[in-house]
């Protein structure tokens, strides 16, 4: 085991040096002044050498490269050109709304897709199962913010449910919030619920194919008791060890749940950065979020190995 | 299928006889006829033909102008309101006719999708095939850079590359070729590593050919099936994402009507004006559906083993 992580992490190396390359490439290759056209057209020449100066834009990239490295090691992720906060500050103030969207609409996803997966798997021909896997294609097919427009429309318009936008969502708060959690989470975890159901149903279809479960059935077995202990804890292997990925992957999808909500997240930061050509909140998420998937990618692999020892001498 | 596959459990004669016909396994009629024969494809395809119809027939097809807004008429409800001016899907807040604009919108969404997935696939191919070929620190190099692109959001990857270089069409499909060739590369470098140990590339080496000619004659028939099925789904992607990027106010200027900036235009009045915002959402889902109900035929028509896609 202890040499499969070791191998493990070297193999991440690379990519984290190329990921920080990416990163500390942002500020550099972008067309003109980047200084000027972050800064804008009002921006006076003093201003412009002052912030050249703070970014060390005035050096060489190999004498800047080293030490971006080792501030960022260090936390420091630099300031911000629009507010002159810290960003990592700026990041940390919005990681809760972030997180509770990603958590729930894993929770969402995870109930909802390995549910009417294994449904469908089991009852396989049958009218509910066949509208479980339309379902499930039509549901990879939308868009998480067109689906978002429509949640609005219906929950929030005609029926009055939930308000719309700008609501709160901080359940630790206030446990009345979590109303407003519907429409983000099912918004957020649709696509996700998808994926999730049509893997567990192909999965699950694979192992009742299984001589076991014939013997598990031969000796008399009752359908629920072979499902729930023999078919299922096989079959969601793959499930289980993909929920830390998957998870860093609906960061992604945040990013537009967040902007139609008018929830202030990280993805939201990032847009509203971009827009604003605010470099170095840019760079600081990209890192983050780079950090996070290599670790949730690690992760996988790890509990995966552990789970089925079978991976460590692939 | 290739074409030196196909002669494979039949004798010479059958394969002439299907050739004649147009069956041969994989040939372009074959192929379509497999897809056709299953109705989500069929009608699938058929909605894709109409809609890039409509786009290269927009200004004739389209009922009004789907920039010039008559603001007298704004957010006006889906319908025939006067019998001279008819607006079927309702007008936008600056009294533009909302179909028209969906149907100009399509262009954007084609353009965009069409060359990405095309620029995305001739880089995946030369790449996967010098990869492939060229071995040792090429491979390596290619290999590795693949491999940290698939192991980053692609979201982030996209976002970060709008932010270097900043909104447009242009940009826009620069972001999905580099963020788009990695599956090109690995299924076609997959196949070259397969493809150059097999007999009939021995003997045609043997015989003299050239790296090139290999690669021409042999190589290239045997990928044209799995690409044209990543290409597909890639496609269902690109339009998607441009729609987002959009959306977000980071693809397309907002002087060009496209799909995901009418769903963000849309997006403040869906309590008042539902229809501004909900036809444009339909069509891009019509649209990504159709993409992918093909797709999943060509993919059970040309290559089974991409099952997993």
């Amino acid at each position: 085991m202890s040499a499969y992580l070791l191998r493990r992490i070297l193999q991440i190396a690379p990519t984290l040096v190329l990921i920080t390359l990416l990163v500390f490439g942002l500020l550099q290759v972008t067309g003109g002044d980047p200084i000027a056209i972050m800064l804008g057209p009002s921006a006076t020449n003093e201003l412009i050498e002052q912030v050249r100066h703070e970014l060390e834009l005035d050096q060489p990239a190999y004498v800047r490269y080293p030490r971006w490295l080792w501030r960022v090691m260090h936390g420091d992720l630099g300031k911000s050109i629009r507010t002159r906060r810290p960003v990592a500050h700026m990041i940390l103030a919005r990681v809760q709304t972030t997180v509770t969207l990603a958590v729930s609409a894993t929770l969402f996803s995870v109930l909802v897709g390995v549910t009417t997966g294994v449904y469908a798997a089991a009852r396989r021909g049958a009218p509910a199962s066949y509208a479980v896997g339309v379902a499930a294609i039509v549901g990879a097919s939308v868009p998480n913010y067109f689906l978002a427009l429509v949640l609005m429309v219906i929950l929030g318009v005609q029926l009055r449910l939930v308000p719309i936008a700008a609501f709160s969502i901080d359940v630790l708060r206030e446990p009345q919030a979590l109303v407003n959690l519907i429409m983000p989470t099912i918004a957020l975890g649709a696509g996700y619920t998808a994926l999730l159901s049509r893997i567990t149903r192909a999965s699950v279809l694979e192992v009742l194919g299984q001589d076991y479960v014939r013997s598990a059935r031969a000796k008399g077995l009752a359908e629920l008791v072979v499902i729930g202990r023999h078919v299922l804890r096989n079959a969601l292997l793959p499930v289980v060890t993909q929920v830390a990925i998957n998870a860093v992957y609906l960061l992604g999808g945040s990013v537009l749940i967040e902007t139609i909500f008018a929830l202030s997240g990280i993805g939201s930061l990032l847009v509203e950065s971009i827009i604003a050509r605010d470099l170095p909140i840019v760079q600081g998420i990209t890192l983050v979020v780079g950090l996070l998937f290599i670790l949730a990618n690690l992760l996988t692999d790890l509990l995966y190995s552990l789970l089925d020892p079978r991976i460590r001498y692939a | 299928m290739g074409s030196a596959e196909r002669g494979a459990g039949m004798t010479a004669e059958d394969t002439m006889r299907r050739v004649g016909h147009g069956q041969t396994p994989g040939s372009p009629g074959w192929t379509l006829r497999r897809v056709l024969r299953r109705p989500s494809a069929a009608v699938g395809l058929l909605v894709l033909l109409a809609v890039i119809a409509c786009a290269l027939a927009a200004p004739w097809v389209a009922p009004q102008h789907p920039t010039r807004g008559r603001i007298d008429r704004r957010l006006q409800p889906p319908g025939i309101a006067e019998a001279h001016r008819i607006n079927l899907l309702g007008t936008d807040p600056l009294g533009r006719d909302v179909l028209s604009r969906i149907i100009f919108g399509a262009r954007v969404s084609l353009i965009v999708g069409i060359s990405a997935v095309f620029g995305a696939g001739v880089l995946g191919t030369v790449l996967g095939l010098v990869s492939g070929y060229a071995g040792r620190i090429t491979d390596t190099v290619v290999m590795r850079v693949a491999d940290v692109q698939l192991a980053f959001p692609f979201v982030l990857l996209a976002l970060a590359i709008v932010a270097i270089l900043g909104p447009g069409v242009g940009n826009l499909i620069i972001v999905f070729v580099v963020t788009g060739w990695v599956v090109f590369a690995r299924i076609v470098r997959g196949q070259v590593l397969q493809i150059r140990e097999r007999e009939f590339v021995q003997a045609s080496r043997g015989l003299g050919a050239s790296d090139a000619r290999v690669v021409v004659r042999h190589v290239l028939p045997n990928v044209t099936g799995p690409l044209i099925v990543v290409a597909s789904f890639e496609l269902a992607k690109v339009i998607i994402w441009e729609a987002s990027l959009s959306f977000l106010g980071l693809g397309v200027p907002p002087t060009i009507p496209s799909w995901g900036a009418m769903l963000s235009d849309g997006r403040q009045y869906v309590d008042t004006a539902w229809w501004v915002a909900t036809f444009p959402g339909v069509a891009l889902m019509v649209v990504v559906l159709s993409i992918n109900a093909v797709g999943d035929a060509l993919r059970d028509a040309l290559d089974p083993r991409l099952q997993h896609l």
